[in-house]
């Protein structure tokens, strides 16, 4: 039997078109799929390249540097080091930013600037002659451990632990503001206006403020009544913050659902509760689910506002961990790219999602 | 005859605007009522408030001894009584055929699940398609969504049954098969009130035909009296327009 008629458009295809989040990439649209595609493996391509293949300009003396110390400094070695490190020459801001600032933070700084000659004019570092084996040690040392390394692998290094719990704050931030978006948009739709009244308000407030204000205030200015602990109250800001916006989401989604549903509920006897709970709901979370899903994109982004607190997330460690190295170019490359990684995925686990509903119609 | 819906001075206001003004009639059982008029003529809107979709402004209607009007009154012990199917179908996208029928009376009636599948079975042989019981409401044509949405009003085995222009979404051949259903269903002694174009099962089935406009009934008569020889000015401009 054909499955044409005038009234399939009317009961089972609505989409509620909402951005704020990213672009839900779906295979059928051609353009956002493969920008989506490019943006994705290219993403993950550069932190493998910046990873494995990186290297300062520096890194090829310091490999020599280290293959002479772990040789074990001799005056024969001295000089070729020391042929070496004014033969090449050290960009003068790099040397300022990478070897200069960093000493100078501890309290070797005096000690350190002792050790090594450096000409501003040409720009070019020198060890001082005639260190003690110890001393030249000491310097080659703290430039090994500045450049040695690979700064951006190094950086990847608190990933692992901010992301642990950026993640904890989206989801637990996720499952409440789920929980507060349905009680709202039920409360929207209510026919009771004391409920009503109280739902409205609570969106226009939240709605109105930022995110980053409403952080503060619970977390600085509540203190002065009651002291909640740093995870807990950037869930509670970002729950209360996000319920708004997701039960604005599921009032328009409920309000989406064809007046004849609940007419066609109502006439066969069902109470308005009833009517709400079997037959409008399961058909709103097949219309809400996708921008919902692209709301908690959007919240999984701003977890990182949460970094303004005392919460240790992706970003907060990121800038604890550049303001001791001074690696902020590769650190916050390094942030970029796995906020954009994980964005980029679980926008196309949404666009799966909405895949899969349109097959099932 | 038994009396089975009465309608008394029935007056419904949307503001400022007027819909129905001052409607009076009576259904008796077994008796098949169509209302035909232009539309905006108030005609759903009467109909609606026989099983209080809306609520009248003014005036009283009865179905037996409950008054519908009354703010005392169990809505949902109307609803039970009064079968709506609606020009749109309105199933339930998201439920099979069998669990579209079963739902109301499971969940409102208490009625055991075995017993109401049993009676949704029966209602889907009745109507032709039992073959579709485990599909969705999408799958369907129009004229078989809107077959199961009358075995769905049935399945609360109501007093009366109200059509709200049941056919007008559908093709001829649509509107066909539904109204072969409808005529059974006449046939069988269902009291029904019918909101409807379709002159030609007027003539075969119905007993009394109320013509309105502008909220008010202004003719009312046997098919043979309203088509074949209207009194009003009106009724015969309507009739030559849509005949």
């Amino acid at each position: 039997m054909a499955a044409i008629d005038t009234n399939t458009n009317q009961q089972n295809s609505f989409k509620i078109d909402m951005t704020d989040g990213v672009l839900v990439p779906e295979r059928n649209e051609n353009t956002i799929f493969s920008a989506w595609r490019i943006s994705f493996v290219g993403a993950i391509a550069l932190l493998f390249i910046l990873f494995f293949f990186s290297e300062s300009n520096l890194r090829r003396i310091m490999v020599f540097v280290s293959y002479t110390i772990n040789q074990s400094v001799t005056l024969e070695s001295h000089n070729n080091i020391k042929n070496e490190l004014s033969v090449s020459t050290i960009p003068g801001n790099v040397f300022r930013e990478r070897i200069i600032k960093p000493v100078r933070k501890t309290n070797i700084q005096k000690k350190f600037m002792s050790l090594y000659m450096y000409d501003e004019k040409s720009d070019i570092f020198e060890i001082s002659p005639g260190l003690s084996e110890k001393e030249k040690v000491f310097v080659l040392d703290t430039i090994y451990s500045v450049y040695l390394i690979n700064p951006f692998a190094e950086a990847l290094k608190f990933v692992p632990d901010g992301i642990k719990t950026t993640f904890i704050v989206t989801v637990l931030a996720i499952f409440f503001a789920s929980l507060i978006g349905l009680l709202v948009g039920l409360g929207r739709i209510s026919r009771i206006t004391f409920i009503n009244r109280i739902a409205t308000i609570y969106v226009e407030i939240i709605r109105g403020i930022p995110l980053l204000v409403q952080l503060f205030y619970i977390y600085y200015a509540l203190a002065k009544i009651v002291n909640i602990e740093g995870i807990a109250s950037a869930v509670i800001a970002m729950s209360v913050c996000y319920g708004a916006y997701i039960g604005e989401i599921f009032r328009a989604g409920i309000q989406s659902i064809p007046k004849g549903q609940m007419e066609a509920a109502l006439a066969l006897g069902m109470t308005r509760s009833q009517a709400i709970m079997k037959i409008i709901l399961p058909q709103t979370f097949k219309v809400v689910l996708p921008p919902i899903g692209n709301e908690f994109i959007a919240l999984l982004k701003d977890s990182s506002l949460v970094s303004i607190l005392a919460v240790a997330d992706l970003l907060r460690r990121g800038r604890e961990y550049a303001s001791k190295t001074f690696y902020y170019f590769e650190t916050y490359t390094v942030i970029a790219l796995v906020y954009l990684i994980l964005t980029l995925f679980f926008s196309r686990v949404v666009g799966i999602m909405e895949e899969q509903l349109k097959k099932r119609g | 005859m038994d009396t089975i819906v009465k309608i008394e001075n029935v007056i419904k206001n949307y503001g400022q605007v007027q819909a129905l003004k001052g409607v009076s009639f009576d259904v008796c059982k077994g008796e098949v009522v169509f209302i035909i008029g232009t539309s905006g003529s108030g005609k759903s809107t009467i109909i609606r408030c026989i099983n209080r979709l809306e609520h009248v402004t003014s005036g009283t209607i009865w179905i037996e001894n409950q008054c519908v009007t009354s703010h005392q009154v169990d809505v949902r012990k109307i609803r039970e009584n009064a079968g709506m199917v609606f020009q749109s179908f309105n199933l339930f996208p998201h439920l099979t055929v069998l669990h579209n029928i079963t739902l109301s009376p499971v969940m409102v009636k208490k009625m055991p699940k075995e017993q109401a599948i049993d009676n949704a079975e029966n209602l889907l042989k009745r109507v032709g398609l039992f073959d579709k019981r485990d599909t969705y409401p999408s799958q369907l044509s129009g004229g078989q969504q809107q077959r199961v949405a009358i075995a769905r009003a049935l399945a609360m085995s109501p007093k009366i049954i109200l059509f709200d222009e049941p056919t007008s979404a559908l093709d001829p051949e649509m509107t066909k098969e539904v109204l072969t259903v409808m005529e059974d269903l006449a046939q069988e002694g269902m009291t029904m009130i019918v909101v409807s174009h379709e002159m030609g099962f007027a003539k075969a089935a119905a007993h009394k035909v109320l013509f309105m406009d502008y909220g008010e009934i202004i003719e009312r008569g046997s098919p043979d009296e309203i088509f074949n020889n209207p009194q009003h000015e009106r009724t015969k401009q309507f009739l030559n327009n849509i005949l």
